[in-house]
């Protein structure tokens, strides 16, 4: 690192982290108590559902798309009025979500992520004994179940809702 | 600015609460303060009152639909199942399912198991497996703070992990399509049996579907699941009324299944059961009727 790098690089650093920064506040303008925390936008991808290679990788640059504010996004899904949890954390990025055929539910598609803290509801075949089997709730206690509602950045359009541990 | 009238509004009427501009007298009885008005002061309180509760209608959300839930988890299920005898196994299963909203999901707050009640066809790796290839239609608490729910199409595979899609797309009465059929996988050495967990719509038949998943390996010992199913059995009622009730099936499309990979859509037989989780002493009110191992209708007489 030359003494001409060094501050280009720090001002890269900085450009970025203003970047991210504005990104984030730019994601959320509700003005609601109930409106959303802001999540820090995190590199690199968090897989949401191995088996499908559902994958979420949350953006670092401007959209090169008119996009929805995240609250509008939300209450377009929610047919008005609908707000996330107050815990509720939301990123915006890109989902992958191949259906295993060759062809994607989303594929690279800019959306909103929103998360929180819960466990699927049950839903699953019962044994003899009457005990369901195939429940992913049962195994873990809450705080380590996220929900995910992914939306379209651009129209609000619920691309997938579910739940990883 | 809260206002409660208390009184026949033909007499003097005594009005508590708080003036925020002076123009009521007010005295106090006992330390509770309360203002002597006209009834033409009555009467334009009563006017803005209603001005004022009708905008807050107008602008609140859903109004919520869920109770809280007030007993320990444990689920109900209503249906049937098909477990194939001898070689054979569940290889495919169809069924055109009818929609009903009527139903009712608790509100866990997200404490603990979260709620919902749902109506699917799945297909589970034999009897008391842990793995489902699995679609159908699932209502679910999505505010918890509300109590508001929301009606969903959904799919899950492997251990379980559901997708919900097309949330509040559907009304009461439409009959959706779903296919899980077992298919050659031509990605994959060997071509391993897949479940293609198929949305075939509403037009009625399987000449157009959505492949929602394709990447649940098929199983050989396969057992085959019509069911609707609530969470918190003693709170909830599944979906569908006596008068309104969850069809799996009609008569030109019966419940069919595959008892091979590759085998013919055939009738097989199915088992009906209505099955209450061990442990769980209530009451519940869920039923189910069996045509022919064609068609099986489930509500609850409660909704």
């Amino acid at each position: 690192v030359t003494k001409t790098q060094l501050p280009m690089k720090v001002t890269g650093f900085i450009v970025a982290g203003l970047t991210c920064a504005g990104l984030v506040v730019a994601a959320w303008h509700g003005n609601s108590a109930q409106q959303a925390q802001i999540a820090s936008v995190a590199q690199g991808a968090t897989v949401i559902d191995e088996m499908s290679g559902e994958t979420f990788t949350p953006e670092t640059t401007e959209p090169s798309q008119d996009v929805l504010s995240a609250e509008a996004a939300y209450q377009q899904w929610g047919q008005g009025g609908e707000t996330p949890p107050p815990t509720a954390t939301v990123q915006r990025g890109f989902l992958t979500f191949p259906t295993g055929t060759g062809e994607y539910t989303a594929n690279h598609q800019l959306v909103y992520a929103y998360s929180w803290t819960a466990c699927q509801p049950a839903i699953g075949a019962p044994n003899s004994q009457g005990s369901t089997l195939i429940d992913p709730s049962d195994s873990p206690s809450p705080q380590f179940c996220t929900q995910w509602v992914f939306l379209d950045a651009s129209t609000g359009e619920l691309i997938d809702m579910t739940w990883s541990e | 600015m809260g206002v409660d009238i208390v009184g026949d509004a033909t007499q003097p009427q005594v009005v508590e609460g708080v003036s925020s501009d002076g123009s009521w007298r007010a005295s106090s009885r006992g330390g509770t303060v309360f203002v002597r008005a006209s009834r033409r002061l009555v009467t334009l309180l009563i006017l803005g009152s209603m001005v004022l509760l009708s905008a807050e209608l107008v602008a609140s959300p859903a109004s919520a639909t869920a109770v809280d839930c007030t007993t320990a988890s444990n689920h109900a299920w209503t249906g049937g199942s098909w477990f194939p005898t001898g070689t054979n196994f569940a290889a495919g299963v169809q069924a055109p399912i009818q929609f009903r909203t009527a139903s009712r999901v608790c509100n866990s707050g997200g404490i603990g198991e979260p709620d919902g009640s749902s109506a699917w066809i799945a297909i589970v790796n034999g009897q008391g497996g842990n793995l489902i290839a699995q679609i159908g239609f699932l209502k679910l608490v999505t505010n918890f703070s509300t109590g508001d729910v929301s009606n969903c199409r959904f799919w899950a595979h492997g251990t379980g992990q559901a997708h919900s899609y097309k949330c509040g797309d559907d009304s009461d009465g439409d009959r959706f399509w779903f296919r899980i059929e077992a298919l050659p996988d031509p990605d994959q050495p060997l071509h391993p049996e897949v479940y293609a967990l198929e949305d075939c719509g509403t037009s009625g038949g399987y000449g157009s579907c959505i492949t929602k998943d394709f990447t649940q390996q098929a199983w050989s010992n396969g057992v085959g699941y019509t069911l609707n199913e609530v969470g918190y059995a003693c709170d909830d009622k599944v979906m569908g009324s006596s008068s309104s009730r969850v069809n799996y099936g009609i008569g030109t499309y019966p419940i069919k299944g595959q008892n091979s990979f590759g085998g013919a859509w055939a009738i097989h037989d199915w088992a009906g059961f209505d099955l209450i989780q061990s442990g769980t002493f209530c009451n519940h009110y869920f039923h189910s009727v069996w045509a022919n191992d064609e068609i099986v209708q489930t509500w609850d007489s409660q909704n």
